[in-house]
Protein backbone atom coordinates (compact mmCIF):
# COMPACT_ATOMS: atom_id res chain seq x y z
CA UNK A 1 0.00 0.00 0.00
CA UNK A 2 1.55 3.30 -0.96
CA UNK A 3 0.67 6.48 0.65
CA UNK A 4 -2.22 8.24 -0.39
CA UNK A 5 -0.44 11.52 -0.19
CA UNK A 6 2.28 10.50 -2.92
CA UNK A 7 -0.61 9.58 -5.04
CA UNK A 8 -2.79 12.99 -4.70
CA UNK A 9 0.66 14.70 -5.38
CA UNK A 10 1.63 12.89 -8.63
CA UNK A 11 -1.99 13.40 -9.70
CA UNK A 12 -2.00 16.65 -8.95
CA UNK A 13 0.00 17.61 -12.48
CA UNK A 14 -2.57 16.08 -14.15
CA UNK A 15 -5.51 18.20 -13.14
CA UNK A 16 -6.07 20.16 -15.91
CA UNK A 17 -4.65 17.57 -18.35
CA UNK A 18 -7.57 15.25 -17.77
CA UNK A 19 -11.28 15.23 -16.61
CA UNK A 20 -11.48 15.17 -12.87
CA UNK A 21 -14.25 11.53 -13.16
CA UNK A 22 -11.00 10.14 -14.79
CA UNK A 23 -8.49 11.14 -11.97
CA UNK A 24 -10.97 10.23 -9.03
CA UNK A 25 -11.38 7.07 -10.73
CA UNK A 26 -7.83 6.78 -11.34
CA UNK A 27 -7.22 7.56 -7.39
CA UNK A 28 -9.62 5.07 -6.21
CA UNK A 29 -8.01 2.11 -8.37
CA UNK A 30 -4.34 3.09 -7.17
CA UNK A 31 -4.99 3.08 -3.90
CA UNK A 32 -6.07 -0.33 -3.97
CA UNK A 33 -2.97 -1.40 -5.77
CA UNK A 34 0.91 -2.27 -4.52
CA UNK A 35 3.51 0.11 -6.42
CA UNK A 36 5.76 2.15 -5.70
CA UNK A 37 6.33 5.39 -6.98
CA UNK A 38 7.93 4.83 -10.20
CA UNK A 39 5.69 2.76 -10.89
CA UNK A 40 2.65 4.91 -10.18
CA UNK A 41 4.89 7.72 -12.36
CA UNK A 42 4.43 5.06 -15.17
CA UNK A 43 0.89 3.74 -14.85
CA UNK A 44 -0.45 7.55 -14.63
CA UNK A 45 1.69 8.56 -17.59
CA UNK A 46 0.16 5.71 -19.49
CA UNK A 47 -3.27 6.46 -18.48
CA UNK A 48 -2.71 10.06 -19.80
CA UNK A 49 -1.64 9.07 -23.36
CA UNK A 50 -4.50 6.19 -23.43
CA UNK A 51 -6.47 9.28 -23.04
CA UNK A 52 -4.82 11.65 -25.67
CA UNK A 53 -5.02 8.68 -27.83
CA UNK A 54 -8.74 8.22 -27.21
CA UNK A 55 -9.79 12.25 -27.94
CA UNK A 56 -11.53 12.98 -31.14
CA UNK A 57 -9.01 14.55 -33.56
CA UNK A 58 -9.89 17.97 -35.22
CA UNK A 59 -11.39 17.31 -38.71
CA UNK A 60 -13.55 14.53 -37.17
CA UNK A 61 -17.41 14.98 -38.39
CA UNK A 62 -19.10 14.74 -34.80
CA UNK A 63 -22.40 16.40 -35.73
CA UNK A 64 -22.92 13.69 -38.18
CA UNK A 65 -21.81 11.04 -36.34
CA UNK A 66 -24.39 12.38 -33.64
CA UNK A 67 -27.20 12.88 -35.89
CA UNK A 68 -26.59 9.16 -36.53
CA UNK A 69 -26.21 7.41 -33.67
CA UNK A 70 -29.03 9.34 -32.65
CA UNK A 71 -31.35 8.45 -35.35
CA UNK A 72 -30.75 4.95 -36.00
CA UNK A 73 -31.83 4.18 -32.84
CA UNK A 74 -34.54 6.54 -32.87
CA UNK A 75 -36.18 3.99 -35.87
CA UNK A 76 -36.53 1.31 -33.70
CA UNK A 77 -38.22 3.49 -30.97
CA UNK A 78 -42.39 2.15 -30.50
CA UNK A 79 -43.59 5.23 -32.24
CA UNK A 80 -46.97 4.92 -30.17
CA UNK A 81 -46.00 4.61 -27.01
CA UNK A 82 -47.55 8.33 -26.46
CA UNK A 83 -48.15 7.23 -23.08
CA UNK A 84 -46.75 4.68 -20.35
CA UNK A 85 -48.29 3.99 -16.60
CA UNK A 86 -45.24 4.91 -14.99
CA UNK A 87 -46.64 5.92 -11.46
CA UNK A 88 -49.64 4.04 -10.51
CA UNK A 89 -52.57 6.86 -12.39
CA UNK A 90 -49.96 8.85 -13.81
CA UNK A 91 -49.23 9.07 -17.45
CA UNK A 92 -45.79 10.23 -19.26
CA UNK A 93 -44.74 11.05 -22.34
CA UNK A 94 -42.29 8.98 -23.23
CA UNK A 95 -40.37 7.64 -26.59
CA UNK A 96 -40.39 9.09 -29.86
CA UNK A 97 -43.27 12.06 -29.20
CA UNK A 98 -40.93 13.04 -25.86
CA UNK A 99 -37.42 13.00 -27.90
CA UNK A 100 -38.75 15.12 -30.26
CA UNK A 101 -40.65 17.25 -28.16
CA UNK A 102 -37.18 17.59 -26.79
CA UNK A 103 -35.47 18.73 -29.73
CA UNK A 104 -37.96 20.86 -31.34
CA UNK A 105 -37.85 22.85 -27.46
CA UNK A 106 -41.48 22.45 -27.17
CA UNK A 107 -42.35 25.38 -24.99
CA UNK A 108 -44.48 23.21 -22.23
CA UNK A 109 -44.43 19.58 -22.59
CA UNK A 110 -47.76 17.39 -23.37
CA UNK A 111 -47.53 15.78 -19.96
CA UNK A 112 -45.84 17.97 -17.88
CA UNK A 113 -44.51 16.68 -14.33
CA UNK A 114 -42.65 17.71 -11.45
CA UNK A 115 -40.49 15.22 -8.69
CA UNK A 116 -40.60 17.29 -5.63
CA UNK A 117 -38.72 15.85 -2.52
CA UNK A 118 -39.37 17.52 0.95
CA UNK A 119 -36.95 18.71 3.50
CA UNK A 120 -35.65 16.67 6.09
CA UNK A 121 -39.02 17.84 9.09
CA UNK A 122 -41.19 16.41 6.31
CA UNK A 123 -39.70 13.84 4.15
CA UNK A 124 -40.04 10.90 6.67
CA UNK A 125 -43.52 11.00 7.61
CA UNK A 126 -47.05 10.60 5.72
CA UNK A 127 -48.97 13.25 7.29
CA UNK A 128 -45.81 15.62 6.96
CA UNK A 129 -45.90 14.97 3.54
CA UNK A 130 -49.59 14.98 3.04
CA UNK A 131 -49.77 18.69 4.78
CA UNK A 132 -47.09 19.64 2.32
CA UNK A 133 -48.70 18.24 -0.65
CA UNK A 134 -52.25 20.07 0.30
CA UNK A 135 -49.92 23.10 -0.05
CA UNK A 136 -49.01 22.16 -3.44
CA UNK A 137 -52.20 20.83 -5.20
CA UNK A 138 -54.63 23.66 -6.76
CA UNK A 139 -58.07 23.28 -5.66
CA UNK A 140 -60.63 25.90 -7.08
CA UNK A 141 -64.43 25.98 -5.98
CA UNK A 142 -64.87 23.18 -8.82
CA UNK A 143 -62.92 20.73 -7.70
CA UNK A 144 -64.57 20.81 -4.22
CA UNK A 145 -68.34 21.45 -5.29
CA UNK A 146 -71.08 18.99 -6.35
CA UNK A 147 -72.99 21.20 -8.11
CA UNK A 148 -73.47 25.32 -8.68
CA UNK A 149 -76.91 26.66 -9.29
CA UNK A 150 -78.17 29.77 -9.73
CA UNK A 151 -81.23 30.16 -8.19
CA UNK A 152 -83.46 33.00 -10.84
CA UNK A 153 -86.35 33.46 -7.87
CA UNK A 154 -83.36 34.84 -5.44
CA UNK A 155 -81.22 35.48 -7.70
CA UNK A 156 -78.66 33.99 -5.83
CA UNK A 157 -76.11 31.08 -6.75
CA UNK A 158 -76.14 28.15 -4.81
CA UNK A 159 -72.85 25.65 -4.26
CA UNK A 160 -73.25 22.20 -2.76
CA UNK A 161 -69.96 21.31 -1.21
CA UNK A 162 -68.73 17.98 -1.24
CA UNK A 163 -67.78 17.58 2.65
CA UNK A 164 -65.95 14.05 1.83
CA UNK A 165 -63.48 15.91 -0.58
CA UNK A 166 -63.53 19.25 1.40
CA UNK A 167 -62.62 17.15 4.31
CA UNK A 168 -59.64 15.34 2.80
CA UNK A 169 -58.34 18.17 1.17
CA UNK A 170 -58.59 20.40 4.63
CA UNK A 171 -60.89 23.10 3.81
CA UNK A 172 -64.00 24.36 5.48
CA UNK A 173 -66.80 25.80 4.74
CA UNK A 174 -66.11 29.13 6.55
CA UNK A 175 -62.54 29.47 4.76
CA UNK A 176 -64.47 29.08 1.43
CA UNK A 177 -66.67 31.84 2.60
CA UNK A 178 -63.57 33.87 3.56
CA UNK A 179 -62.05 33.58 -0.15
CA UNK A 180 -65.35 33.90 -1.38
CA UNK A 181 -65.76 37.18 0.39
CA UNK A 182 -63.10 38.78 -1.55
CA UNK A 183 -64.96 38.51 -4.81
CA UNK A 184 -67.24 41.25 -3.15
CA UNK A 185 -70.43 39.94 -5.05
CA UNK A 186 -72.72 40.02 -2.30
CA UNK A 187 -74.38 38.43 1.13
CA UNK A 188 -73.02 35.12 1.44
CA UNK A 189 -74.45 32.18 3.88
CA UNK A 190 -73.84 29.16 5.25
CA UNK A 191 -76.74 26.45 5.10
CA UNK A 192 -76.21 22.86 5.78
CA UNK A 193 -73.49 21.81 3.13
CA UNK A 194 -74.54 24.69 0.43
CA UNK A 195 -73.13 27.66 0.40
CA UNK A 196 -75.77 30.83 -1.04
CA UNK A 197 -74.47 33.68 -2.65
CA UNK A 198 -77.39 36.25 -3.50
CA UNK A 199 -76.57 38.90 -5.85
CA UNK A 200 -78.59 41.31 -7.74
CA UNK A 201 -77.61 40.47 -10.95
CA UNK A 202 -79.99 39.04 -14.09
CA UNK A 203 -78.34 39.14 -17.13
CA UNK A 204 -77.72 35.81 -18.07
CA UNK A 205 -74.17 37.17 -19.31
CA UNK A 206 -72.94 37.93 -16.41
CA UNK A 207 -74.41 35.30 -14.32
CA UNK A 208 -72.54 33.00 -16.88
CA UNK A 209 -69.64 34.62 -16.29
CA UNK A 210 -69.85 35.38 -12.80
CA UNK A 211 -70.18 31.15 -12.51
CA UNK A 212 -67.26 30.74 -14.51
CA UNK A 213 -64.83 33.50 -11.68
CA UNK A 214 -66.55 31.52 -9.10
CA UNK A 215 -65.62 27.92 -10.65
CA UNK A 216 -62.19 29.10 -10.92
CA UNK A 217 -61.47 30.30 -7.76
CA UNK A 218 -58.30 29.09 -6.07
CA UNK A 219 -58.48 27.96 -2.63
CA UNK A 220 -55.35 27.48 -2.10
CA UNK A 221 -52.06 25.04 -4.15
CA UNK A 222 -49.53 26.50 -6.67
CA UNK A 223 -51.13 27.67 -10.39
CA UNK A 224 -50.87 24.57 -12.82
CA UNK A 225 -50.53 21.72 -10.59
CA UNK A 226 -53.72 19.71 -11.57
CA UNK A 227 -52.58 16.90 -9.07
CA UNK A 228 -50.07 15.42 -7.06
CA UNK A 229 -49.28 11.85 -5.65
CA UNK A 230 -47.35 11.04 -2.76
CA UNK A 231 -44.81 8.10 -3.28
CA UNK A 232 -42.31 5.95 -0.64
CA UNK A 233 -39.05 6.04 -1.72
CA UNK A 234 -36.83 4.27 0.02
CA UNK A 235 -37.52 5.55 3.17
CA UNK A 236 -38.63 8.91 2.49
CA UNK A 237 -41.86 10.29 0.92
CA UNK A 238 -41.57 11.58 -2.36
CA UNK A 239 -44.24 14.16 -3.67
CA UNK A 240 -45.02 13.43 -7.87
CA UNK A 241 -47.14 15.63 -9.54
CA UNK A 242 -49.40 16.56 -12.81
CA UNK A 243 -48.89 19.93 -14.13
CA UNK A 244 -45.45 21.90 -13.31
CA UNK A 245 -44.84 25.49 -12.02
CA UNK A 246 -41.53 25.45 -10.72
CA UNK A 247 -41.25 29.05 -9.92
CA UNK A 248 -44.33 28.63 -7.39
CA UNK A 249 -43.02 25.16 -5.91
CA UNK A 250 -40.11 26.61 -4.79
CA UNK A 251 -41.91 28.96 -2.68
CA UNK A 252 -43.95 26.39 -1.02
CA UNK A 253 -42.66 25.77 2.37
CA UNK A 254 -41.94 22.26 3.62
CA UNK A 255 -39.94 21.60 -0.17
CA UNK A 256 -36.37 20.35 -0.61
CA UNK A 257 -35.94 23.33 -3.02
CA UNK A 258 -32.07 22.06 -4.31
CA UNK A 259 -34.30 18.50 -5.33
CA UNK A 260 -37.49 19.36 -6.80
CA UNK A 261 -37.04 18.58 -10.61
CA UNK A 262 -39.52 19.09 -13.53
CA UNK A 263 -39.87 18.00 -16.92
CA UNK A 264 -40.69 21.43 -18.74
CA UNK A 265 -37.04 22.34 -19.90
CA UNK A 266 -38.32 25.82 -20.40
CA UNK A 267 -39.11 26.50 -16.90
CA UNK A 268 -35.74 25.22 -15.83
CA UNK A 269 -34.34 27.63 -18.42
CA UNK A 270 -36.14 30.40 -16.94
CA UNK A 271 -35.52 30.03 -13.21
CA UNK A 272 -31.67 28.11 -13.07
CA UNK A 273 -30.50 29.49 -16.38
CA UNK A 274 -29.28 28.18 -19.42
CA UNK A 275 -26.52 25.58 -18.06
CA UNK A 276 -29.46 24.41 -15.95
CA UNK A 277 -31.52 23.72 -19.09
CA UNK A 278 -28.63 21.95 -21.00
CA UNK A 279 -28.24 19.77 -17.79
CA UNK A 280 -31.79 19.28 -18.04
CA UNK A 281 -31.92 18.95 -22.21
CA UNK A 282 -28.89 15.62 -21.60
CA UNK A 283 -30.96 14.59 -18.86
CA UNK A 284 -34.51 14.15 -20.16
CA UNK A 285 -33.24 13.28 -23.88
CA UNK A 286 -31.37 10.16 -22.25
CA UNK A 287 -33.87 9.14 -20.32
CA UNK A 288 -35.96 8.61 -22.90
CA UNK A 289 -33.62 6.94 -24.92
CA UNK A 290 -32.62 4.39 -21.83
CA UNK A 291 -35.78 3.65 -21.13
CA UNK A 292 -36.39 2.33 -24.40
CA UNK A 293 -33.33 0.42 -23.95
CA UNK A 294 -31.27 2.41 -26.79
CA UNK A 295 -27.34 2.38 -25.78
CA UNK A 296 -26.91 5.46 -26.95
CA UNK A 297 -23.63 7.59 -26.10
CA UNK A 298 -24.27 10.39 -23.73
CA UNK A 299 -21.64 12.26 -25.74
CA UNK A 300 -24.31 12.45 -28.66
CA UNK A 301 -26.90 13.84 -26.50
CA UNK A 302 -24.04 16.59 -24.77
CA UNK A 303 -23.73 17.72 -28.45
CA UNK A 304 -27.07 18.41 -29.26
CA UNK A 305 -27.59 20.15 -25.90
CA UNK A 306 -25.07 21.95 -26.41
CA UNK A 307 -25.93 22.89 -29.79
CA UNK A 308 -29.48 23.81 -28.45
CA UNK A 309 -28.28 25.97 -26.02
CA UNK A 310 -25.04 27.68 -27.11
CA UNK A 311 -26.43 31.19 -27.34
CA UNK A 312 -27.98 31.28 -24.22
CA UNK A 313 -31.47 30.57 -25.28
CA UNK A 314 -33.15 27.40 -25.94
CA UNK A 315 -33.30 26.88 -29.46
CA UNK A 316 -34.99 23.93 -31.40
CA UNK A 317 -33.52 21.52 -34.05
CA UNK A 318 -35.17 22.94 -36.80
CA UNK A 319 -36.70 25.26 -39.05
CA UNK A 320 -37.21 27.92 -36.23
CA UNK A 321 -33.89 27.10 -34.09
CA UNK A 322 -30.30 25.94 -35.57
CA UNK A 323 -30.93 25.07 -38.94
CA UNK A 324 -32.74 28.46 -39.72
CA UNK A 325 -30.25 30.86 -37.60
CA UNK A 326 -27.28 29.58 -39.52
CA UNK A 327 -24.77 32.27 -40.47
CA UNK A 328 -24.26 31.03 -43.73
CA UNK A 329 -26.74 32.15 -47.02
CA UNK A 330 -26.03 29.69 -48.82
CA UNK A 331 -26.11 27.19 -46.06
CA UNK A 332 -30.18 29.09 -44.99
CA UNK A 333 -30.72 28.51 -48.51
CA UNK A 334 -30.05 24.58 -49.25
CA UNK A 335 -32.40 24.26 -46.09
CA UNK A 336 -35.95 25.88 -46.83
CA UNK A 337 -37.61 28.52 -48.60
CA UNK A 338 -34.28 28.85 -51.20
CA UNK A 339 -35.59 32.14 -53.60
CA UNK A 340 -36.55 34.30 -50.09
CA UNK A 341 -33.08 33.78 -48.44
CA UNK A 342 -30.90 34.41 -51.19
CA UNK A 343 -33.28 37.41 -52.71
CA UNK A 344 -32.59 39.17 -49.10
CA UNK A 345 -29.33 38.35 -48.81
CA UNK A 346 -28.65 40.31 -52.30
CA UNK A 347 -30.73 42.59 -51.25
CA UNK A 348 -28.77 44.23 -48.46
CA UNK A 349 -25.50 43.01 -50.20
CA UNK A 350 -24.22 40.21 -48.07
CA UNK A 351 -21.36 38.00 -48.21
CA UNK A 352 -20.64 34.51 -47.58
CA UNK A 353 -17.26 33.72 -46.27
CA UNK A 354 -17.63 30.13 -47.54
CA UNK A 355 -16.44 28.52 -44.36
CA UNK A 356 -19.46 25.83 -43.87
CA UNK A 357 -19.79 22.12 -44.86
CA UNK A 358 -23.18 23.20 -46.81
CA UNK A 359 -21.90 26.01 -48.71
CA UNK A 360 -18.73 24.44 -50.01
CA UNK A 361 -20.64 21.55 -51.31
CA UNK A 362 -22.64 24.21 -53.04
CA UNK A 363 -19.88 26.10 -54.95
CA UNK A 364 -18.24 22.66 -55.68
CA UNK A 365 -15.02 23.21 -53.34
CA UNK A 366 -13.19 20.53 -50.71
CA UNK A 367 -15.34 21.07 -47.89
CA UNK A 368 -13.67 21.66 -44.11
CA UNK A 369 -13.82 18.25 -42.95
CA UNK A 370 -11.57 15.92 -42.39
CA UNK A 371 -8.84 15.54 -44.94
CA UNK A 372 -10.11 18.39 -46.69
CA UNK A 373 -9.59 20.67 -43.55
CA UNK A 374 -5.83 20.38 -43.36
CA UNK A 375 -3.57 22.82 -45.40
CA UNK A 376 -0.46 21.95 -46.63
CA UNK A 377 2.64 23.98 -47.78
CA UNK A 378 5.72 22.41 -49.05
CA UNK A 379 9.54 24.38 -48.81
CA UNK A 380 11.55 22.43 -51.23
CA UNK A 381 15.27 22.37 -50.14
CA UNK A 382 17.80 24.84 -51.79
CA UNK A 383 19.53 22.94 -54.30
CA UNK A 384 22.15 20.63 -53.76
CA UNK A 385 21.47 20.44 -50.14
CA UNK B 1 -10.38 38.38 -39.00
CA UNK B 2 -7.70 38.21 -36.97
CA UNK B 3 -4.66 36.63 -38.02
CA UNK B 4 -1.80 35.97 -35.44
CA UNK B 5 1.40 33.65 -36.10
CA UNK B 6 2.44 31.35 -33.12
CA UNK B 7 5.37 30.32 -33.71
CA UNK B 8 6.56 28.79 -29.92
CA UNK B 9 6.58 25.44 -29.20
CA UNK B 10 3.05 25.05 -28.19
CA UNK B 11 1.09 23.24 -30.71
CA UNK B 12 -2.44 24.08 -31.76
CA UNK B 13 -4.58 21.06 -31.28
CA UNK B 14 -3.04 17.57 -30.64
CA UNK B 15 0.67 17.13 -30.34
CA UNK B 16 0.73 14.35 -32.75
CA UNK B 17 -0.27 13.73 -36.63
CA UNK B 18 -3.94 13.31 -36.66
CA UNK B 19 -5.26 10.63 -39.26
CA UNK B 20 -6.39 13.30 -41.50
CA UNK B 21 -3.60 15.04 -41.60
CA UNK B 22 -1.62 12.01 -42.27
CA UNK B 23 -4.13 10.83 -45.23
CA UNK B 24 -3.46 14.10 -46.79
CA UNK B 25 0.43 14.28 -46.55
CA UNK B 26 0.89 11.15 -47.79
CA UNK B 27 -1.41 11.61 -50.91
CA UNK B 28 -0.40 14.54 -51.73
CA UNK B 29 3.76 13.62 -51.61
CA UNK B 30 2.11 10.80 -53.54
CA UNK B 31 0.52 12.38 -56.23
CA UNK B 32 3.86 14.67 -56.74
CA UNK B 33 5.47 11.60 -56.73
CA UNK B 34 3.15 9.46 -59.47
CA UNK B 35 3.33 12.74 -61.81
CA UNK B 36 7.69 12.46 -62.00
CA UNK B 37 8.80 14.03 -59.00
CA UNK B 38 12.34 12.39 -57.30
CA UNK B 39 11.78 10.84 -54.41
CA UNK B 40 13.77 12.36 -51.18
CA UNK B 41 15.04 8.85 -50.10
CA UNK B 42 16.56 5.65 -51.49
CA UNK B 43 13.99 2.79 -51.51
CA UNK B 44 12.66 -0.55 -52.94
CA UNK B 45 9.22 0.03 -52.72
CA UNK B 46 7.16 0.37 -56.11
CA UNK B 47 4.18 2.56 -55.67
CA UNK B 48 3.98 6.44 -55.17
CA UNK B 49 1.56 5.97 -52.26
CA UNK B 50 4.67 3.26 -50.26
CA UNK B 51 7.20 6.15 -51.38
CA UNK B 52 5.61 8.93 -50.19
CA UNK B 53 4.40 6.93 -46.34
CA UNK B 54 8.23 5.65 -45.98
CA UNK B 55 9.00 9.51 -47.20
CA UNK B 56 6.68 10.33 -44.24
CA UNK B 57 8.33 7.61 -41.62
CA UNK B 58 11.78 8.80 -42.50
CA UNK B 59 10.64 12.67 -41.02
CA UNK B 60 12.16 13.73 -44.44
CA UNK B 61 9.22 15.34 -46.22
CA UNK B 62 9.99 19.47 -45.84
CA UNK B 63 5.89 20.14 -45.52
CA UNK B 64 4.15 22.25 -42.75
CA UNK B 65 0.80 22.13 -42.06
CA UNK B 66 -1.54 25.46 -41.21
CA UNK B 67 -4.04 24.77 -37.95
CA UNK B 68 -6.54 26.68 -37.81
CA UNK B 69 -9.14 27.82 -35.04
CA UNK B 70 -12.26 28.83 -35.34
CA UNK B 71 -11.45 32.57 -34.11
CA UNK B 72 -9.13 32.93 -37.51
CA UNK B 73 -5.89 32.26 -35.52
CA UNK B 74 -3.81 29.79 -36.93
CA UNK B 75 -0.03 28.33 -36.64
CA UNK B 76 2.33 26.56 -38.95
CA UNK B 77 4.09 23.57 -38.24
CA UNK B 78 6.29 21.69 -39.38
CA UNK B 79 5.69 17.99 -39.67
CA UNK B 80 8.42 16.97 -37.93
CA UNK B 81 7.25 18.58 -34.56
CA UNK B 82 4.56 16.27 -35.17
CA UNK B 83 6.47 12.90 -35.52
CA UNK B 84 7.38 13.11 -32.13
Amino acid sequence: MVDEKIINKLLENYENLMPKKLIEELRNKLVKIDANEEKLKEIIEKTYREYINALIEPGEAVGTVSAQSIGEPGTQMTLRTFHYAGVREFNVTLGLPRLIEIVDAKKVPSTPTMIIRLDEEHKYSLEKAKEVASRIERITIENIAKSIEFDMINSSFIIEIDEEIARDKGITKEYIVKILERLKIGEISIEGNKIIISCSISSPDKIKKLREKILGLKLKGVKGIKRVLIQKEGNEYVIYTDGSNLAGVLRVKGIDPYKVYTNNIFEIAEVLGIEAARAAIIREAYHVLEQQGLDVDLRHVILIADLMTITGKIRQIGRHGVSGEKSSILARAAFEVTVKHLLEAAVHGEEDPLEGVTENVIVGQTIPLGTGMVELFMHFPKRGR
Amino acid sequence: MTIEMTTEKKIIGPSKLTKYERARVIGARALQISMGAPPLIMTTAKSPIEIAEEELKEKVLPITIRRKLPDGRYQDIPIKWLLE
